[in-house]
């Protein structure tokens, strides 16, 4: 026991006990006791006791019930999902792309406290005694052992009867829990194969009589609580068929509807793909990446979506309507500029100005209060009367030569006004004006006008990314550098004897990093080293998830020293990788993007979307291919290049920053939101150069 | 003896703690709300409460309602001919209060416990304590609203409690608490609020939204505009609360001799107070997430304020919480009855032993503070925080500071309340000023306390550990430095002012009503009003005591029948 807990017992005046009833009975005695008006402190102190002993106490039985499972834990009403102190409404399960794979790692979040909203762990086989019960009732099932998960006889009959179909139930079993590529979420097709299907052991079922009936629901529940989160988005069908919604779970009810009907409740955003929120997500993050503005019919199909999310919105509780704010916030942010109409009405249905400037405004709330103030301006100075509207029409006409009768002081003052205020404008400027009152020749090269930024890399950062990763997921066994390749030395051969050819969990590891045709044995034919560190990696931990993690550090360690020394065209694919990582970081803040540029990690939980997944694993195969996947270090510690002007001025309307930010951003200097939007604009606009240093840049950054 | 007094935006209300329970002392009207209006008569009287209410559209423009939204502000109210600030109106429906209390006990209080919105600021509950003592009664403590209500929703039922959320959504503020109860003790977790939504704003959003429909001829813009604005805001008052009961009413108002009416529904007002319901979200929110609470763990949803009846908020409130609100405490008589039993805690009676209630500081104060930025400029106008909000009272917080110039030789601070980063978004509630010795940059440290005791107001002590010097209670605003004498002086005008005898409040409150009647009211009907006018006036100056208890009892009932008909 700490120090600071004693001094609590001791100020409570009373024996360490995990009763909360009795801690709270007494501090009521100690309050009444004393007049908090006459001693300020040590009300304060009193305070401090009983909120470090009721903190501890609310730890202590959590524990307990960690090790031995109460039956009853997941049958907890369905409408009182257990709160975790400290954390709301942070904690709420982040909203992410509807149906996509993130969903399922980033419900569990960072905090090891928010057990009750990971995924059951009952149905993990290899959790505890409790679970072990629950696995063999319930067997792997594959389509060779199928007795336990198979449906009834009759079902069997009516499916085998149809001799051209699969049999609806296997077929279900294979899309959800056996097939490739079931550790990610449903993609639509499957989403609605996976219907037809239940649609299918649903009819048969009802044809069949009230014992099949049961079976098929209690075989059902099983398969969706098992391959639950990608099962998610089938939840609500099924459950209004078997009638979970509206109840809450009962102790009648078999393990798997009571893991079910509180998910019910749970984020359906998240859960379910929903028309209208997928619409929106479609509409505003393109599979391709444009940051063009959206169509006319787009923009139309975007209120709409929008107006959709906002009436949700506006009716739902609050913990759910602050959801909804934050993901439609997340959204905003990721593809402004493409957003950019619907700001207005989203920032008045969730009354975001009235945060502006405040201590505690969100990142993002900050960054759209600031979009909106542009976009206000914009309209505001299309008005006549405005006392920059002439200088506006001055910078907006076309032609290459300032107007002699433009208003000199105004035009200045709008050109700084807006670079200090609202970068993201000069995007309305024409170029050649702006820079003709800038008294400044536009020119491919840089050396005119611009001016020289150094960015130091060390490979300090690298080994610091590399050191820092594993501290904030513990690990039993001793840490080992990932990169260090550990050759099995003689006598402590591995007991028992490990096949690295035949493992399940490694073979799966290398299919998520090149795809599923890739063995290990190829690996290691072709890249041994690698290979290698993976197992070397695979026998300090059982968990597949952890491995997953680990093998994309590699991955992505081996992926950032290729790009120091990569050419085009492999640099260009390189970049394009690093921006998908970091477009993936940023949605967890600006610091998390900053390290990712910096070849870290992403934190855990926080996954590529499908798409990048898959241009991942495209890389990594022609990259393994044509053994580009060493680990060799590149020569020298930092370099340096310049940046021309012009790409500059393409970095400052990319990053839509005002030219000191972006300047103080390329020194390493200024938020990390700041040095990350700069970096990510830098690559971007370092894609679509063809000068020189263009090489140099991509390495460099 | 200490009185707890609810002194609300559009009605206040005096209770008393019996040594068993808080009671509600009734007014000389026999009704436990009194209207928070003030008039001055013709004759030069002046009249609180229910009479002044009635007038508060008359012609001659002598009424003043809604006053609290000035609290603490320097804004002048005109009556009659002569011009008063919120606290001085205040005043005036306090000792109204207070003398209600001594017409039932026999013995004029001297010493009360005062309400105020979770949300005041510092200058405003300043005010408040001011508008106490100018009514002759010494402010012994001065509450949040909703901590009352908390209080006497826990003690009638005496439970224990998880978290529940008081909402109180008044005439003119609303707050939003959420208080745990165990074992007597009665703490508020965090409060958040909006010091200017209130029905008062309902009763606009439907007067503006309608104006257009009702007046096409422009025919109220041609009144004086205060006329027109009261006219139509006791007119939307009027139909909120019919929209209470009824799918449909009436908004009417009576102008140059023509009746201008129009039939609303609810859809018009939910309309109409649709970004006013928005507003409700952000305090909650802010509170749960302060108090690290969320809406499935609140036991109960407690309503509290006269404008939590209307159903649209109701339908807004279930909205938000998933769940139907409880409506067990009487959302007008909570906050007195708390008030009451707080007055005897602090009398340490025997029946309140086991209670004891904490509460919070629900808005963040600091001081201003400037810095150098990379580029060696001086940022200035910076908010460093130093008690933040939803922190226990009472409270002391020290933070440090260092100067930044070279032989500096005084340090400014300016004391500010609010949530912005930058001090020119939040609430100055002062300044100081300290001399320091001359040393080089950063040598001189600079110590500042903040006090905040548990009836929500700051004391600031700055020191200089170098020199020993020390300026205790240096935080002075405006209104503290008008010395004693000043205080003296105001308590005396104000006693000056002739008040209508409380004994003939009653008739006064009729009186005021058939005029007010009179004036909505056109052809035969107004006619008949004007004689029963005149009957009952004559039986007022017979002085006689049956005769004008007669008269009385006659013109109440016809008013009444009048009113049953509406609308015509």
């Amino acid at each position: 026991m700490s120090g600071a807990l004693r001094g609590a017992w001791r100020r409570l005046g009373i024996e360490p006990t995990t009763d909360q009833g009795a801690i709270r009975r007494a501090y009521a005695d100690a309050l009444r006791a004393m007049d908090v008006d006459a001693d300020v402190a040590g009300f304060a102190a009193l305070r401090d006791a009983r909120d470090t002993v009721l903190a501890w106490a609310r730890q202590q039985p959590k524990d307990a019930a960690r090790e031995a499972p109460e039956p009853e834990s997941p049958a907890a009403p369905a409408d009182e999902p257990a709160f975790v102190p400290g954390t709301w409404p942070h904690a709420a399960p982040r909203l992410d792309l509807p149906g996509s794979a993130e969903g399922a790692g980033v419900v569990a979040g960072e905090d090891h406290g928010h057990d009750a909203l990971v995924p059951a762990p009952v149905f993990v086989p290899a959790q505890g005694p409790a679970d072990a019960q629950f696995v063999m009732a319930q067997p792997t099932l594959g389509p060779a052992q199928l007795p336990a998960g198979e449906l009834p006889v009759e079902a069997a009959a009516v499916a085998a009867a149809r001799r051209d179909a699969p049999r609806a139930d296997h077929a279900l079993h294979a899309l959800l829990l056996d097939g490739p590529g079931t550790e990610f979420g449903l993609a639509e097709a499957e989403r609605a194969r996976a219907a037809a299907l239940i649609d299918e052991l649903v009819a048969q079922a009802d044809a069949g009589g009230v014992d099949l009936w049961a079976r098929t629901e209690e075989w059902l529940a099983e398969t969706l609580a098992r391959a639950w989160p990608r099962s998610a988005p089938l939840l609500d069908g099924v459950a209004r068929t078997f009638g979970w919604t509206d109840r809450p779970a009962t102790t009648g009810d078999s393990p798997a509807v009571a893991f079910l009907i509180p998910r019910l409740n749970e984020s359906p955003l998240l859960r379910t793909a929903r028309p209208a929120e997928d619409a929106l997500f479609t509409l505003l993050i393109p599979d391709e990446g444009s940051d063009e503005p959206l169509d006319e019919a787009g923009e139309a199909a975007a209120m709409q979506a929008l107006g959709a999310v906002l009436d949700e919105a506006r009716d739902a509780r609050i913990e759910r309507s602050a959801e909804i704010e934050g993901w439609l916030a997340d959204l905003l942010v990721q593809s402004w500029p493409r957003s950019a109409p619907l700001l207005e009405p989203a920032a008045q249905a969730f009354n975001w100005e009235s945060e502006h400037g405040h201590l505690n405004e969100r990142p993002q709330i900050a960054y759209l209060n600031a979009r909106l103030r542009g976009l206000r301006f914009v309209q505001k100075v299309q008005d006549k009367g405005h006392p920059l509207h002439r200088a506006w029409q001055e910078l907006t006409r076309q032609g290459k030569r300032k107007s002699l009768f433009a208003p000199k002081a105004k035009v200045r003052q709008l050109i700084d006004g807006v670079r200090s205020n609202f970068p993201e404008l000069e995007q309305h400027f024409n170029p050649m004006l702006v820079a003709a009152w800038e008294g400044r020749r536009l020119s491919g090269k840089g050396a005119n006008f611009g001016w020289m930024a150094i960015l130091l890399i060390g490979l300090i950062r690298m080994v610091i990314a590399i050191a820092d990763y594993g501290n904030d997921h513990p690990v039993s066994a001793p840490r080992l550098p990932y990169e260090t390749s550990v050759p099995a030395a003689p006598g402590q051969a591995p007991d028992p004897p490990f096949d690295p050819a035949r493992d399940p969990v490694l073979a799966d590891t290398v299919h998520r990093l090149f795809g599923a045709d890739l063995s290990y044995a190829d690996l290691a034919r072709r890249n041994p080293n690698l290979a290698e560190t993976l197992q070397a990696n695979r026998r300090m931990t059982a968990d597949a998830e952890q491995l997953a993690r680990k093998a994309q550090t590699v991955l992505n360690m081996r992926f950032f020293l290729a790009h120091l020394n990569a050419k085009s065209p492999r640099l260009d694919d390189l970049a394009r990788w690093r921006l998908d990582q970091m477009a993936a970081a940023r949605a967890d803040g600006p610091d998390t993007c900053l390290s990712v540029a910096g070849g870290g990690d992403l934190p855990p939980g926080r996954t590529l979307p499908e798409a990048a997944l898959a241009r991942q694993q495209k890389l990594a195969r022609a990259m393994l291919a044509a053994g580009e996947l060493d680990a060799s270090r590149p020569q020298g510690t930092s370099r340096s290049y310049a940046i021309p002007g012009a790409m500059v001025d393409r970095v400052i309307a990319l990053s839509q920053l005002s030219e000191a930010r972006v300047r103080a951003a390329f020194h390493n200097q200024g938020s990390a939101a700041d040095q990350c939007a700069v970096r990510i604009a830098l690559i971007k606009a370092a894609l679509a150069w063809q000068g020189t240093d263009r090489v140099a840049i991509l390495q460099g950054t | 003896m200490i009185i707890g007094i609810d002194l609300g935006t559009t009605n206040s209300a005096v209770a008393l703690w019996d040594g068993e329970a808080a009671q509600l002392v009734p007014n000389a009207l026999g009704q436990m709300l009194t209207p928070s209006a003030v008039s001055v008569l013709p004759d030069g009287t002046t009249v609180v409460g229910q009479a002044a209410l009635e007038r508060m559209a008359a012609k001659d423009g002598a009424t003043q309602v809604s006053f609290k939204r000035y609290m603490g502000t320097d804004h002048k109210l005109k009556l009659g001919r002569n011009t008063y600030s919120a606290e001085e109106l205040s005043a005036l429906v306090l000792a109204s209060l207070r003398d209600d209390v001594a017409a039932q006990t026999g013995q004029v209080p001297t010493e009360a416990v005062i309400t105020v919105p979770a949300y005041f600021n510092d200058k405003q509950r300043k005010a408040t304590r001011r508008a106490g003592e100018l009514a002759g009664l010494s402010v012994r403590r001065l509450i949040n609203e909703p901590t009352a209500a908390a209080l006497a929703f826990g003690l009638a039922s005496r439970g224990e409690y998880e978290p529940f959320l008081v909402f109180d959504l008044g005439g003119g503020t609303f707050d939003v608490s959420i208080v745990e109860m165990f074992a007597g003790i009665v703490e508020v977790r965090a409060s958040a609020g909006d010091n200017r939504l209130g029905g008062d704003d309902f009763n606009e959003a439907l007067a503006n939204a309608l104006r257009a429909r009702l007046d096409p001829d422009g025919l109220l813009d041609r009144q004086n505009p205060e006329r027109a604005r009261a006219l139509l805001l006791q007119a939307a008052e009027r139909t909120r609360r019919t929209l209470s009961d009824k799918a449909e009413a009436e908004l009417a108002v009576t102008v140059e001799d023509r009746r201008l009416a129009l039939t609303v529904t609810t859809a018009d007002l939910e309309a109409a107070v649709e970004p006013l319901l928005r507003r409700l979200r952000d305090p909650v929110v802010r509170a749960l997430r302060d108090s690290q609470i969320d809406t499935a763990s609140l036991s109960e949803v407690v309503l509290v304020g006269g404008a939590t009846r209307m159903p649209v908020v109701r339908k807004a409130i279930t909205r938000l919480f998933g769940r139907f609100p409880n409506s067990t405490v009487h959302p007008d008589h909570a906050v007195a009855l708390g008030a009451a039993i707080q007055g005897g805690l602090i009398a340490r009676d025997g029946g309140l032993d086991e209670v004891r209630i904490t509460d919070v500081c629900p808005f963040t104060l600091g001081v201003d503070r400037s810095e150098r930025d990379g580029r060696g400029g001086v940022v200035s106008g910076l908010f460093t925080p130093i008690i933040e909000r939803n922190t226990p009272v009472p409270v002391s917080r020290v933070h440090y500071f260092q100067t930044m110039a070279d032989n500096q030789r005084r340090v400014e601070f300016g004391i500010f309340q609010g949530e912005a980063r930058e001090v020119s978004g939040n609430v100055r509630l002062g300044g100081l000023d300290i001399p320091v010795p001359p040393r080089p940059a950063g040598e001189v440290q600079v110590d500042v306390r903040f006090s905040y005791d548990s009836s929500g107001l700051l004391e600031v002590d700055v020191s200089i550990p170098l020199t020993g010097e020390s300026r205790n209670v240096v935080f002075v605003d405006e209104e503290d430095r008008k010395d004693a004498a000043e205080l003296d002086r105001r308590r005396r005008a104000l006693a000056a002012i002739k008040v209508h005898p409380r004994e003939e409040a009653a008739n006064q409150a009729l009186l005021a009503r058939a005029e007010r009647m009179w004036e909505d009211h056109l052809g035969d009907v107004r006619e008949a009003i004007g004689h029963w006018i005149i009957a009952f006036q004559t039986a007022l100056e017979s002085q006689d005591h049956r005769t004008i208890a007669q008269a009385s009892a006659d013109l109440a009932m016809r008013l009444d029948s009048l009113d049953a008909e509406m609308p015509l």
